[in-house]
């Protein structure tokens, strides 16, 4: 038996599957999705950049260089320098004021997106993002007993690129009183439980550019994402376009040659991570990053190429179209 | 002069103990009697055949927002179904957000 709960939160689509209860005390899955419901609106609430009133905008206000935080928004930063460390700079999470003037500067909650296919033919030549040797991001620091975090003054924080995945790895976390389950913040997805090593859940791969599902994963724990250009996407008035995929170097959106990169990884913050690290490297860097964990690369063309480990958990490999 | 204190034995009213074992004994062997001849006599009925149904049922929670985003009202749908195939939920899926 399993309770399949889905609500809107963080501007997209949450989704939560829960297995039976593994202590007698614990509340019923039912109540236990409403309590994570309640965690995850509350969540995306107090980091929400587009919310004035939220934690992350009155960080992002405050003068000072050394601020009090609660312990959400200091978790949530911690992930953000965790996926910048990781990511050797590519996914950095100071990049607000880039995302501001390319046009991301309110949620796009709704707003249907530009077409990829109009805009990838009128995309720059393709070429992988870089680090910015100038980022300060390595400079911020999270102190948990003093309860702050001190950032050079000016510096904004976005915890965007890292917020969904680390939720789902927190509501993953509160759920390990059930038998199994899955939580999907808008695609970043954390699986879990003794009943998903014996029965792994499937997830389906989604195709950025058709919305077909292209590949099914079986996931017995950890994570995965999926990273795209397909949904943030807009056209400017001069006829031009954008996505909220930065290259740091520039401050200006990526194109790399991919559309979309989905990754595996020990957590779906890790997957999520590893994802953008991959959309944002181009091909040759999305192959050695999804090598260890396994992942799946579109290219501009739409052509699909699964990486590493990933071949051993497909349920059907042959739905993968080979690579041009 | 000294109280003389005289006992009269005490005179048994009904039959005594014996009889009573006796008759006791007697309705009891009847009764069994009675049983024994009622089930000898009684038609040999089929053994019932336990059948034990297991019924999954599935409690499927959809949310949807009807309005703006942030803002709009939420309408809650709670089903529950046991069974059927068609009932089964789709796969999650990982997809760009």
């Amino acid at each position: 038996m399993q309770l399949d709960y889905t609500f809107h939160a963080m501007g997209s689509d949450v989704r939560l599957l829960i297995g039976s209860r593994l202590r007698r005390t614990a509340c019923s899955p039912l109540d236990a999705a409403d309590r994570e419901k309640a965690f995850v609106l509350e969540f995306g609430r107090r980091l929400s950049r587009f919310v004035a009133d939220s934690e992350l905008s009155a960080l992002n206000r405050d003068p000072r260089s050394t601020v009090p935080a609660s312990a959400l928004l200091r978790a949530a930063v911690r992930a953000g320098l965790w996926a910048a460390e990781r990511s050797g700079g590519l996914v950095e999470p100071t990049l607000v004021g880039a995302l501001e003037r390319v046009g991301y500067s309110a949620s796009r909650d709704g707003v249907v997106p530009a077409s990829l296919r109009e805009a990838l033919d009128g995309a720059p030549e393709r070429r992988p993002a870089r680090r910015d040797p100038r980022s300060r991001w390595g400079e911020i620091v999270v102190d948990d007993e003093a309860g702050t975090i001190v950032r050079p003054a000016g510096v904004m924080l976005d915890t965007g690129g890292t917020g969904k995945g680390l939720c789902a790895d927190a509501v993953a976390c509160r759920l390990s009183d059930y038998t199994r389950y899955l939580v999907d913040c808008g695609g970043d997805i954390a699986v879990g439980g003794i009943g998903a090593q014996f029965e792994p859940y499937e997830i389906d791969v989604e195709h950025p550019l058709t919305g077909e599902k292209i590949a099914r994963i079986n996931l017995d724990r950890g994570g995965v994402a999926t990273s795209g250009l397909n949904v943030r996407i807009w056209r400017h008035s001069d006829g031009s376009f954008a996505h909220h995929l930065l290259d740091p170097s520039t401050g200006e959106p990526a194109w790399t040659g991919l559309i979309g990169a989905t990754a595996l990884g020990g957590s779906a913050l890790e997957a999520e991570t590893l994802s953008k690290m991959a959309l944002l490297g181009g091909p040759e860097a999305a192959r050695r990053v999804l090598a260890e964990h396994g992942g799946m690369i579109v290219h501009d063309s739409g052509d699909v190429e699964a990486i590493g480990p990933l071949n051993s958990r497909l349920s059907a490999p042959s739905a993968i179209p080979a690579v041009a | 002069m000294a109280a003389v204190t005289t006992t009269r034995p005490r005179r048994a009213t009904g039959p005594d103990r014996i009889t009573v074992m006796l008759l006791t004994v007697t309705v009891f062997l009847v009764i069994l009697g009675a049983l024994a001849w009622q089930m000898r006599s009684a038609p040999a009925r089929p053994r019932h055949r336990i059948v034990v149904l297991r019924r999954v049922y599935e409690t499927r929670v959809v949310e949807t927002v009807v309005g703006a985003p942030g803002g709009g009202s939420s309408v809650t749908q709670s089903v529950s179904s046991s069974g059927s195939a068609s009932a089964l939920p789709t796969a999650p899926t990982t997809r760009t957000s």
